[in-house]
């Protein structure tokens, strides 16, 4: 693209050179117009002059028939500047003639010749004079013996107005030239040559674009401004950008390092390591303490952590919620791994004191050394996986890498579309047990793919199948092929429903006429799950009434995560609360947990409602449910989830 | 009868030749010539017109004489006058050389040939201009006056004084530059230049005077016109210098005859008027006839002293005096 902008200098250039140009055309006008005026006043008052000294010289000769005397008279009046012509017209000659008889010069070419009033070029050239001025001549006894005509020639007027055009044209060219050297000298020397330098000095930058260099000051006040106010603007943006910086790098609630420093800080690595610390089930936390206490414990825990890697030269940042980051840039795997292993015991340790109370955590880890670009989503995968398998640390391999395949959306797609062809969506069943007949009263039936002879976790697919077409369609599945298993059976039996499903117009239809065609109503339980999700609670508490109205039941599931609350168990009426897995597994050792759960139980049993305790995985789980006095169990220490029941 | 037929022959052409010259003649009869003069009255005009007419007779021109009393409207309505009656030709002897210019241009307009004798003319067409080499007539009648001081032993000490015409005319300055060269030549001083004016016997007495009074050794006064002659002898006389103050005179009066002889007047350069007249009659006539005209004829002035006016006496009296015996 051509560049358009135009030097300041250039323009001041033109703009002085405008101004010099017509200030110098002004005065010349002025100075042609006066000069003209003059010069003709100049020609009357000569021509005047001219007639008068004729008049008073010329008539003796008249008198005397002294023709020549007077012709050299005439002639030598001629001779000035204005004067072209000049006739006399003698009565006295007349008199002897009998005829006119006109003597006189004329200047033709610089060249005086006698006038012939027959020659056309005299003619020509006094009817072209500028003006004429007409007397007569009288003698010394007062008796009129002639008269002259003196005209003038405006030849010299218009030579000189030549000249003076002229004249005004060189002047103005000079002095527009003299003018704008010492201006483009001045201009250089005290504005352009400063202004260079402080261009360069601006220009003479580091990578983020600041100056590395102060300007000079100057002896112009202006430009001695402009250096300091400039001095000071870097200043500022070197200031601003340190903050910004520091704002840009650092995590503001633990003062640790940020993900965006993180991720320079692996840009610029050679050998790096890292690792993910994932405090466990921290979500609880948050909502028991609220976010107070839990921005307080991250940022205790995150000191912690720092504080305990500083000495082993690795960093520490914060990257989000609950999980933290070590990374080291260059460091020996093993000696790494070994650190983390350490740190682990070590982390194990860490407690964090609220209301008089020390608070100890779990963590996972997920640790990758893999490439720059891949280290950290590699850990994060790890995290996962660690997270997944109930284990306290996971190194990222290529066998997980391989698993994380599954979880790539255009594969899942793929398989869903083809378990729907394939009919392969299975509902299973894992068993409810009530803690106090401990007999299986129901099941929950819950969704698996079926890929050869393995069952898919739906952790896999079901998130992907929602931002696909094919979500209702596996709803539809799961709700006909569950019923189906049940028509002919007494036993309770519960389906998962998301709000989604809820709000689904062509769900819900399907929902209600499922419910009439097997007539199953009063033994379905429907369990919503992401209640913390709602934002159309009216619509949802529609589909509740009309269910219920049929006689079917109302679980929430995984109360006491997220944003699950005490109110919405009031509003949605419900008749089960199906108890977080996550507070569950931890009930046995975790008094946070069990303060969590058995404030649930207390006021469920308030309100009438039944509670359930998930993933009840052994029997200390178990035994710790029944003394809460949680009614219902469900988990792997009673059964899997099984296609058969 | 071959001589009878060469005699008839012989007749016959001679007749031819006879008739022919009868013709030519006859058709210059009906030239006509104007003189137009300044002042008739004056000798040397009368003299000049004197020698026109001779001259114009014996060549059967018909010339007519027309005196301006020395006033220029006279001069012009005498041009006018002649161009109306269709002259042939005009001679010119002009108040000045000023006025001869406004003559010429009316006889231009009218496409009529002027000769000038005499007085010349500051601009304008003419056929021919006549005049006196006045600067060598100068020169000799110098010569004359510085021979006469050194016989007189006066040559040393005297001195020359000079009452001149006006030297603005181009004679004036002629007569002068020639005197002064014999004087130069000579040795002898010039004490004193005195311009006539209104050329009256006054002026010339006075102007006389002041040279004798001014100068005492002045031994001679030289006297560029004729006219006053008398008012310098008598201022001579009356100065009581009369065989101590020498005179010598520019062109002639018919008194010199006897008074250079007598020594009275010691010499007088004299022009020669009635030439001037023959002189432009033959030019007018060489031009009729188609001939080469001279633009400027000079004619010689006569140094006439005591010593050599007895054998030029006849010559004085035909071309200075126009006396014809």
């Amino acid at each position: 693209m051509k560049n358009r902008q135009k030097s300041i200098f250039y323009t001041l250039f033109l703009a002085i050179t405008f101004t010099i140009l017509i200030a110098v055309l002004i005065v010349s006008k002025i100075f042609y117009d006066q000069t003209k005026e003059h010069i003709l006043k100049d020609i009357n008052s000569d021509v005047k002059t001219s007639l008068l000294l004729l008049k008073n010289s010329i008539y003796p000769f008249m008198d005397s028939y002294s023709v020549h005397e007077y012709e050299n008279l005439i002639a030598n009046e001629l001779n000035r500047k204005y004067t072209l012509a000049i006739v006399v017209e003698d009565y006295n000659m007349e008199k002897i003639l009998d005829s006119k008889y006109l003597v006189g010069k004329i200047n033709n070419n610089d060249r005086v010749e006698d006038y012939n009033q027959n020659d056309e070029v005299h003619q020509q050239k006094i009817s072209n004079s500028y003006l004429y001025i007409k007397d007569d001549i009288y003698n010394q006894f007062g008796l009129k013996i002639g008269n002259i005509v003196i005209y003038a020639s405006d030849d010299l007027v218009q030579e000189k107005l030549e000249n003076i055009i002229k004249l005004s044209i060189i002047i103005t060219l000079l002095s527009t030239i003299l003018v704008l050297l010492v201006i483009f000298f001045v201009i250089h020397k005290i504005v352009q040559k400063p202004l260079s330098s402080i261009i360069k000095v601006i220009n003479n930058k580091t990578d983020d674009g600041i100056p590395t260099n102060k300007i000079p000051t100057y002896n112009s006040k202006e430009l001695a401004i402009l250096s300091a106010t400039l001095n000071n603007m870097i200043c500022s943006i070197k200031e601003s950008r340190y903050q910004l910086d520091k704002i840009a790098n650092t995590d503001m609630l633990t003062n640790l390092g940020n993900r965006y420093k993180l991720i320079h800080d692996i840009n610029n690595s050679t050998n790096p390591a890292l690792a993910i610390i994932n405090i466990d089930n921290f979500s609880e936390l948050n909502d028991f303490y609220g976010y107070e206490i839990g921005d307080y414990i991250i940022k205790q825990v995150g000191q912690h952590i720092s504080g305990l890697t500083r000495h082993i030269n690795t960093s520490t940042y914060h990257i989000q919620g609950d999980e933290y980051v070590l990374f080291n840039h260059d460091i020996d795997k093993d000696e790494f791994e070994k650190n983390i292993h350490k740190l682990v015991n070590i982390l194990a340790d860490i407690s964090v004191e609220i209301d008089e109370e020390d608070l100890n955590f779990n963590f996972t880890i997920g640790v990758s050394f893999e490439s720059k670009d891949k280290i950290l989503p590699t850990a994060d995968m790890a995290l996962k996986v660690a997270k997944r398998n109930n284990e306290n640390i996971m190194i990222f391999s290529e066998e997980i890498s391989l698993n994380r395949e599954y979880e790539n959306n255009i594969y899942w797609t793929k398989q869903i579309r083809g378990a729907i062809h394939d009919d392969s969506f299975i509902p299973v069943y894992q068993p409810i047990i009530n803690n106090k007949t401990n007999k299986i009263e129901k099941y929950e039936a819950l969704i698996r793919m079926r890929d050869e002879d393995k069952l898919i976790s739906p952790f896999f697919f079901l998130e992907i199948s929602k931002k696909t077409k094919y979500y209702s369609r596996i709803t539809k599945i799961m709700i006909e092929k569950t019923f189906e298993r049940f028509k002919n059976s007494d036993l309770e039996f519960s389906i998962n429903l998301t709000i989604e499903d809820i709000l689904n117009k062509e769900i819900k239809e399907y929902i209600y006429n499922m419910l009439i065609k097997y007539n199953i109503a009063s033994r379905v339980v429907f369990e919503i799950v992401e209640t913390e999700s709602i934002e159309n609670f009216e619509a949802v508490l529609g589909f509740i009434n009309k269910i219920k109205k049929l006689g079917s039941k109302i679980a929430i599931d995984d109360f006491g995560t997220g944003y699950s609350n005490f109110d919405y168990l009031m509003r949605l009426n419900t008749d089960y609360i199906k108890i977080d897995g996550s507070l569950i597994k931890e009930i046995y050792k975790n008094k946070q947990a069990q303060a969590v759960v058995s404030t649930i139980v207390d006021f469920a049993k308030r309100m009438n409602i039944k509670t359930i305790a998930e993933f009840v995985e052994n029997e200390s789980i178990q035994n710790k449910v029944i003394e809460l006095e949680i009614d219902y169990s469900q988990g792997y220490f009673f059964s899997e989830p099984k296609i058969d029941i | 009868m071959n001589l009878i037929k060469i005699t008839l022959l012989v007749v016959f052409f001679a007749s031819l030749t006879v008739l022919d010259a009868h013709e030519v003649k006859s058709d210059i009869s009906k030239k006509k010539i104007a003189y137009i003069v300044s002042d008739i009255r004056i000798p040397f005009w009368k003299i000049m017109s004197r020698g026109i007419k001779n001259s114009a007779d014996e060549l059967g021109y018909e010339v007519s004489f027309y005196g301006s009393n020395n006033i220029k409207k006279s001069e012009i309505q005498n041009t006018v006058k002649v161009i109306k009656d269709k002259v042939d030709a005009i001679i010119l002897s002009p108040i000045n050389s000023s006025s001869a210019v406004t003559v010429l241009k009316f006889a231009e307009s009218a496409n009529i040939p002027v000769v000038i004798s005499d007085i010349g003319t500051d601009k304008g067409k003419y056929l021919s201009f006549i005049s006196s080499d006045n600067e060598d007539g100068a020169y000799r009648i110098g010569q004359v006056l510085a021979k006469k001081m050194k016989e007189l032993g006066w040559d040393k000490n005297g001195s020359v004084g000079i009452i001149s015409i006006p030297q603005k005319r181009a004679n004036g300055k002629a007569r002068t530059a020639g005197f002064m060269k014999a004087m130069n030549e000579s040795s002898i001083k010039v004490n004193g230049l005195k311009q006539q004016v209104n050329f009256s016997y006054k002026e010339t007495y006075d102007f006389s005077i002041e040279l004798i009074q001014e100068h005492k050794n002045l031994s001679a006064i030289w006297l560029q016109g004729s006219d006053r002659y008398k008012a310098a002898l008598d201022a001579i006389k009356d100065a009581g210098k009369v065989d101590e103050v020498l005179l010598v005179v520019f062109d002639a009066e018919p008194e010199f005859l006897e008074l250079i002889p007598k020594g009275v007047i010691i010499g007088a350069a004299m022009q020669q008027p009635y030439v001037f007249g023959e002189e432009a009659v033959l030019i007018l006539d060489d031009f009729f006839n188609k001939k080469d005209v001279k633009k400027h004829i000079q004619l010689s002035i006569l140094s006439i002293s005591t010593d050599n006016i007895e054998k030029n006496i006849p010559i004085i009296k035909r071309n200075v005096l126009g006396i014809l015996e």
